[in-house]
């Protein structure tokens, strides 16, 4: 199918969009759906990425009797070639062989974003772990200073003085 | 009492920016997602989101509306995207969905589309930080509800990966008629892509963008907080808006352009029969002379209102009966004139 915009080049993108109160499908070339917005850093890939698993296994994705989410009964080859993941659990299940590809996808696999429970602002782990530092340091310090008080208190009343509130 | 729509509300900056839009993807952790839906998952899940709005508050769950889309004419279900309750691909395949919205239209929720909940918020004018403490708030309540599904890694867990981590996309609305006369958008939209935004028209985006009206999107949501998002694309959208108000000051200098903003007015104002994509590119060239003063006696929001209005699904649902094209060209013509002369005689 050629382009509906330019109607040169031979047509990789479906869009849709509503056209005088109606709902079309217009098919683009590449240099077409860039030039009208529709492509960023991570186009395609939410539609199959059975070519960047090429890419990681050789080519080699299709494995006999392969491993199936016991959840939704999805295999990795079917998320492989649709681009969608079948249930929240298959992400666990076929975890050492998505995250390397979300690792690729976004150069990152670590979440910054909010954590289920409570609203923004949330303090974030990395906070959460100087916080905690902070708190830990703060407790031996005041640990030290009860071990020397008591150690204090101890060798005045060996010398047979003390504070006053000792003498009672 | 009728809810006043998001955009006949005034906002900030909203010589340029139409609505500022967050939108969050979010699944349940016990249904698969809904290309593995069955057609009792379908419906499982439509009653928990329902049961779920039931129990926010009680002034939260009167805003609501429900439709079920395979119960939708086609008319009907284009007139929610016009209205930009919901996309143009969750109508495309009706079976098992359900949009939920609130009277303004400020909330709307999409149910078993691409995902079991695609929640959107919008504001009127340059709003992000207030839309993403909204969008946050309802998520939070939602979620003690329906349990999101959620990964330590790589955050709310999506059916795509591409929208994994915060699940949420977050959109500046934007008219950028200078711009767009100027011929910088392509060049525009090929640089926001490589920093991970989309930048396209919404009408007719597809063949060529009318109306200068356009979406800025940071499509980029791992590795990332909701924070950043909102600041990365304030960065960029800034950066727009004040492009846009520098060409439009230097675009009006210019005799021609002055002559197309007038003659834009004197058709809205007289006009008795109008097309939609007409009207399109006279709302442009009217809305730049209005926003840098050359046009007086309106507000911007009369204008965005008449854009949600006459769009030919929601005409002809509004009329309560099929037009043909004469006669949507004709109401159209007529609704426009009586919106703009009376206020030009204030």
């Amino acid at each position: 199918m050629i382009c509906q915009s330019c109607g040169e080049h031979p047509a990789t993108t479906k869009v849709k969009a509503i056209v005088n109160g109606r709902l079309t499908e217009y098919a683009l070339c590449a240099a077409c759906a860039r030039r009208l917005g529709y492509t960023t850093l991570l186009t395609g890939l939410d539609r199959g990425f059975s070519s960047i698993l090429s890419d990681f296994f050789g080519g080699d994705n299709a494995e006999p009797g392969e491993q199936r989410c016991p959840w939704c009964g999805a295999t990795f080859e079917e998320i492989a070639r649709t681009g969608k993941v079948g249930c929240a659990h298959c992400y666990e299940v076929f975890k050492d062989r998505l995250l390397p590809i979300i690792q690729r996808l976004y150069g990152s696999d670590i979440h910054c974003g909010k954590m289920p429970g409570e609203n923004l602002p949330q303090p974030q782990p990395q906070n959460q772990m100087v916080l905690m530092r902070e708190a830990l340091h703060q407790a031996v310090e005041q640990e030290k200073n009860e071990r020397s008080t008591l150690l204090l208190q101890e060798s005045l009343r060996r010398l047979g003085g003390g504070s006053p509130d000792d003498q009672s | 009492m009728i809810s006043r729509k998001w955009y006949e509300t005034e906002g900030p900056d909203r010589d340029v920016v139409l609505g500022s839009r967050a939108c969050l993807i979010r699944n349940m952790t016990d249904l698969p997602f809904p290309s593995r839906m069955s057609r009792s998952d379908m419906e499982r899940s439509r009653m928990r989101v329902e049961h779920a709005l039931c129990r926010l508050n009680p002034a939260v769950k009167e805003k609501f509306s429900c439709v079920d889309l395979e119960e939708c004419d086609e008319c009907t279900a284009v007139s929610l995207v016009e209205q930009q309750l919901c996309t143009p691909e969750f109508i495309a395949k009706p079976t098992g969905r359900s949009l939920f919205y609130s009277a303004d239209g400020g909330i709307s929720i999409m149910v078993n589309g691409a995902d079991h909940l695609h929640l959107q918020l919008v504001q009127p004018g340059y709003q992000l930080d207030e839309t993403l403490s909204l969008a946050d708030k309802l998520d939070t309540m939602l979620d003690r509800c329906l349990r999101f599904a959620f990964h330590n890694d790589v955050g709310y867990l999506t059916q795509s990966l591409t929208d994994l981590g915060t699940g949420m996309v977050p959109t500046l609305q934007l008219h950028l008629p200078a711009l767009q006369q100027g011929g910088a958008m392509e060049r525009l939209s090929r640089d926001v892509a490589q920093l991970g935004f989309s930048l396209r028209g919404i009408f007719d985006g597809a063949v060529e963008p009318a109306g200068a009206v356009y979406e800025l999107t940071n499509r980029i949501t791992l590795g990332i907080s909701e924070k950043n998002e909102i600041q990365n694309l304030k960065s960029i959208g800034r950066q727009l808006i004040d492009r846009e108000r520098y060409a439009r000051t230097d675009l009006l200098k210019a005799v021609e352009v002055q002559e197309a903003v007038s003659r834009s007015l004197a058709m809205m104002e007289s006009a008795r029969m109008l097309e939609f994509r007409e009207f399109l590119k006279l709302y442009a060239n009217v809305r730049m002379g209005l926003c840098v003063g050359f046009v007086k006696g309106l507000r911007t929001e009369q204008l965005d209102s008449l854009l949600f209005a006459v769009q030919p699904a929601t005409m002809a649902l509004r009329s309560g009966k099929p037009l043909t094209p004469q006669q949507r060209q004709t109401r159209r013509a007529q609704l426009v004139s009586s919106t703009l002369v009376p206020a030009r005689e204030i």
